[in-house]
């Protein structure tokens, strides 16, 4: 009996998968355990009380809340556009969402120069109409998490919106309800999970957004040096600060798996 | 509180061609073989489906006439009851039956009594709290038909009541709907599949084939005189 299961056994886990599966989850396991190993673990609470590092926590959370928030205000609708195919077009658009998604974070920095910087497409106007400047601010550094990051609550929320039954809301409006109070109360809350998982993958993009935010926002503490560029800055200093702040984004993506490991997560992604 | 239907429906290869009236008080059974055009019949109605030419009237005005006036489903009066419920699952039975009163304006508190008021004459009081998930099919059915009838409509669709229900829950459901249908003022049309059901419940028959009228009469004079071969076969069938 226990022989046939012996053998059952090494069937089912041939060498040549075995070994290089092995290699990928050492090779995914080992950079943490090292973190965890060499972190400054002595002066830990001392490094991240420093006003230069408290300032970059908070930046971070500021800039990675209202660019979630900018994301959702305007993702949201997109991603029912793009579900309902409203507009003209709508697999052009959809892949032409993804692109900041694939794009390198440095070149999404770039174009976004282009776009908004003073003498950009629509910078110029701004800066010269308006005297609003977005690079080097405080506010460009929302542009640019939220321009890498939207692209992740939309096809989250766009699978959501496509997974919802239509006669719901055909049901809805033959009860007398306008298109949206048919939104608010039927398609909203049954995209929910979807709504959740988005916005958490979103949010964690957008706090972790290096390349963009260097490229477009600069590297000013206080005002555009985020976490992300606080660890960096700090690695060509101090070693044990950088590897101090790393640990508290690890904690945060950690936290973000654990509270999307249940249902949204799963549900976001199959709806 | 009449309809009037003639018009002409096409969606893609086919197309659904009627020149129908409904009266208040009556029930019309519409029969015919799948994809002949009866819930087609019933969503332009609704104002799920636009006509392409002609006009659908309720109450002697024109909510559709194929161009220009089109009046959306929220504004037309008309309850519709889904071949599968629809029930909102999200909500509870409560609310899916408040929901088309408190979509009209009526306050949360009152539409939630006037709900209950509607579940205990459906004999259903107990299933308020209940999400449509945990109730029978027969039970949704009647939860189903509450939510149509808690607007007051003009006109109660039924797009095959109970075709998903088992052969055990259908005596009840078609005892019941009967008394509740009875007491419904408005025009009430019924698509349905199985004769006995329009027996049961109708006065007046309609059967549609690929798009067609082709019979429109009482039940009695269905199975007595037959229009077409489907009819017979249709009529025969019944037990």
């Amino acid at each position: 009996m226990s022989r046939t299961s012996k053998r059952r056994l090494r069937t089912a886990r041939p060498w040549f998968l075995l070994l290089p599966g092995a290699v990928a989850l050492t090779f995914l396991i080992v950079p943490l355990i090292a973190l965890l190993s060499q972190a400054p673990w002595g002066s830990f609470l001392q490094i991240l009380s420093n006003p230069a590092a408290l300032d970059a926590l908070r930046l971070s959370l500021e800039t990675s809340l209202m660019a979630t928030l900018v994301a959702l205000v305007f993702g949201v609708p997109l991603a029912w556009l793009l579900a309902r195919e409203v507009l003209p077009g709508t697999r052009f658009w959809r892949a032409l969402v993804l692109v900041p998604l694939l794009l390198p974070p440095v070149v999404a920095g770039v174009t976004l120069l282009a776009a908004f910087g003073r003498r950009g497409l629509v910078g110029q106007w701004l800066y010269n109409g308006l005297g609003v400047q977005l690079p080097f601010t405080t506010v460009g550094v929302i542009v640019a998490e939220a321009f890498v990051a939207m692209p992740f609550l939309i096809i989250t929320l766009e699978g959501g919106f496509r997974g919802v039954d239509r006669r719901y809301e055909e049901a809805a409006s033959t009860l007398g309800a306008s298109a949206w109070t048919t939104f608010r109360r039927i398609t909203l809350p049954m995209v929910w999970p979807a709504i959740v998982a988005g916005t958490v993958l979103c949010w964690a993009r957008a706090l972790g957004e290096f390349g963009a935010t260097i490229t477009f926002a600069g590297n000013f503490p206080g005002v555009t040096q985020t976490m992300p560029l606080a660890v960096y800055t700090a690695l060509e200093s101090d070693r044990g600060v950088a590897i101090a702040l790393s640990i508290v984004l690890l904690a945060v993506s950690v936290t973000v798996l654990v509270a999307l490991r249940g249902r949204y997560l799963r549900s976001g992604a199959s709806a | 509180m009449s309809v009037q239907v003639a018009a002409t429906v096409a969606r893609g290869e086919f197309n659904l061609r009627v020149d129908l009236s409904f009266a208040p008080g009556e029930i019309t059974a519409v029969m015919g073989p799948n994809g002949a055009g009866k819930s087609t019949l019933l969503r332009s109605i609704a104002g799920l489906q636009p006509v392409d030419s002609g006009h659908v009237s309720i109450n002697g005005t024109v909510v559709d006439d194929g161009d220009r006036i089109l009046i959306a489903p929220e504004l037309r009066n008309v309850g519709l009851v889904f071949q599968d419920y629809a029930l909102f699952p999200h909500l509870s039975v409560l609310e899916n039956v408040a929901f088309g009163p408190r979509s009209r304006g009526v306050s949360a508190g009152q539409a939630r009594i006037n709900a209950q008021d509607l579940l205990d004459r459906l004999g259903i009081s107990e299933l308020g709290k209940r999400r449509p998930a945990a109730i029978s099919g027969g039970q949704a059915q009647r939860v189903a038909l509450a939510r149509a009838l808690a607007t007051s409509p003009a006109v109660l669709l039924l797009d095959e009541p109970m075709a998903a229900l088992d052969a055990e829950s259908k005596v009840a459901v078609r005892e019941e709907l009967h008394i509740a249908l009875a007491e419904f003022t408005g025009v009430t049309i019924m698509v349905s599949h199985e004769p006995q059901d329009a027996r049961a419940l109708a006065s007046r028959a309609i059967v549609i084939e690929n798009g067609r009228v082709t019979q429109d009469a009482s039940l009695d004079a269905l199975a007595q005189d037959p229009a077409t071969t489907y009819v017979a076969a249709l009529m025969r069938s019944t037990p």
